[in-house]
């Protein structure tokens, strides 16, 4: 009987202890101190103080050629991302201005006005130079794609036999788009649409070559659509 | 020893069901008052503060911040009756819990007792899982961004409340919202202050009653975040709405 005893008291004991009066599931409401032990988090500062892009007035600049100038110092090299000692082996296309270049049979890819390379762009000073270029990209899946994401654009620059990759420089994408008055890379494209955008980059200046990396993607899990890396069409050096 | 088992029973019985209702008697009691609120916001709050639809078309607004080597650029469009909102994140940190920049437009005042809804919906993130939207009240616009107090709702992760002290933050959780991250999906959120508790609701379910403790008034704030290894995330809003006593 003290055995039977013993055992229903070890059964009470572990039915109060899980019971649900016994389990704060969550924060008890109306108390002044939450009771659970807080977790320290050190962010950053907060950006609302962000500094604002300044107002732009000034109409657009045209893209009309200009001389070549002499070459000049390459200056420091900014954002430097990636070094590729072993690049990838990825066929670079050619592409002429207004040619169509496939993506598979996903994406077309068009350079459409001849990319420039200029210090400052739509009211901004690049770090080095900003390499800017206005592309049509055509949607040829049977999906409409809420924009594409940053990561879908990848210029590589050849700079001394070494191939440095840069990111898409967002704000300066956005700002020349907006003036331009074309479409942003966050721009829906409907199945068989086309975006008109521009694709800015801030790179160190001078290369023997450069080339872009096209993957789009939609979602990151499902990869990109496709790959193509195509030859940045000649460039139009303004400083 | 019989008659033992079955008083010890009963005993154990009664505290389980009293435990028991005592704990979901706070539950319901929050949770009524919550409902009865949301329903009669209109009463309870007569006046309409903001309501905006986003139907005029704004220029789009850029800005880029830079600090411990993480880069931060946000794009913000008022088209088609909805802001969009795009935080790109470059460089940061996979210990960082997550970055944010707001956007002013609900900065259109201070309350201390409101009704607050907005639709929101995580449109794109990238990589997946890594993008989500807050909405939150903070005192911030009283007392300043050092030492502010803040409740937030963060889509697709948690209800928090954290304080600012000396640039750190001390933040509690509140209430588990990972069940809330279906990409594309709008979220109707409601976010009611009364008699210094907030009442958090998604798509009209009460979520949580929780007593922040903010003596000052409150304003309001919404953004994209993006997450640890995350590189982007767009939130739309649409239909912003406060009601005030």
């Amino acid at each position: 009987m003290k055995r039977k005893l013993i055992v229903l008291i070890l059964i009470a004991a572990v039915l109060v202890a899980f019971s649900p009066a016994s389990q704060n599931f969550r924060e008890p409401y109306r108390k002044s101190t939450p009771k659970s032990a807080p977790t320290k988090n050190v962010l950053p500062p907060p950006l609302i103080k962000s500094t604002a892009i300044p107002d732009f007035t000034e109409t657009p600049e045209t893209l009309e050629p200009v001389q070549i100038p002499e070459a000049t110092e390459i200056p420091k090299v900014p954002e430097i991302l990636e070094i590729t000692e072993t690049p990838e082996i990825m066929e670079i296309l050619p592409a002429q201005l207004g040619q169509k270049i496939n993506c598979g049979n996903k994406f077309q890819f068009t350079f459409y006005y001849q990319p420039l390379m200029s210090k400052s762009n739509s009211g901004q000073v690049a770090k080095g130079k900003f390499l800017v270029a206005r592309v049509l990209i055509t949607n040829l899946t049977d999906r409409t794609l809420e924009g594409l994401p940053a990561r879908s654009f990848r210029l590589h620059g050849i700079i001394d036999g070494v191939d440095q990759e840069y990111k898409l420089h967002i704000a300066n994408s956005f700002i020349t788009s907006d003036r331009w008055d074309v479409g942003l890379i966050t721009d829906k494209i409907q199945a068989g649409g086309m975006l008109d955008t521009f694709l800015v980059f801030d790179v160190p200046g001078k290369a023997d070559n450069w080339y872009l990396k096209f993957e789009p993607i939609a979602k990151s899990s499902e990869g990109p659509f496709c790959r193509v890396a195509i030859q940045v069409p000649k460039i139009n050096y303004v400083d | 020893m019989k008659r033992h088992f079955w008083i010890l029973s009963v005993i154990l019985l009664l505290f389980m069901i009293f435990g028991a209702s005592a704990q979901s008697e706070g539950d319901d009691q929050s949770r009524q008052t919550g409902d009865n609120l949301l329903k009669n916001s209109e009463k309870v709050f007569p006046r309409l503060l903001i309501n905006e639809d986003f139907s005029e078309n704004l220029p789009l607004d850029v800005y880029e911040d830079e600090s411990n080597g993480i880069k931060i650029t946000s794009v913000i469009q008022q088209k088609n009756g909805v802001i969009k909102a795009t935080n790109y994140v470059d460089g940061l940190s996979k210990d960082i819990e997550g970055l944010s920049a707001f956007y002013s437009e609900t900065y259109y005042g201070t309350l201390s007792e409101f009704h607050l809804h907005v639709e929101v919906s995580i449109l794109n993130e990238f990589p997946d899982s890594t993008g989500s939207c807050f909405i939150e009240y903070t005192n911030e616009a009283v007392v300043g961004e050092n030492s502010r107090q803040t409740v937030e709702l963060i889509l697709g992760s948690r209800i928090d409340t954290y304080q600012t002290k000396s640039g750190s933050r001390v933040l509690t959780t509140l209430y588990d919202l990972s069940g809330t991250h279906e990409v594309g999906k709008i979220y109707n959120i409601d976010i009611i202050r009364y008699g210094g508790i907030g009442y958090f609701f998604i798509d009209g379910v009460f979520l949580i009653a929780y007593q922040d403790n903010i003596k000052e008034n409150l304003s309001w704030m919404t953004g994209p975040i993006v997450g640890i290894g995350g590189e982007q995330t767009t939130c739309i809003f649409d239909k912003i709405w406060v009601r005030r006593k």
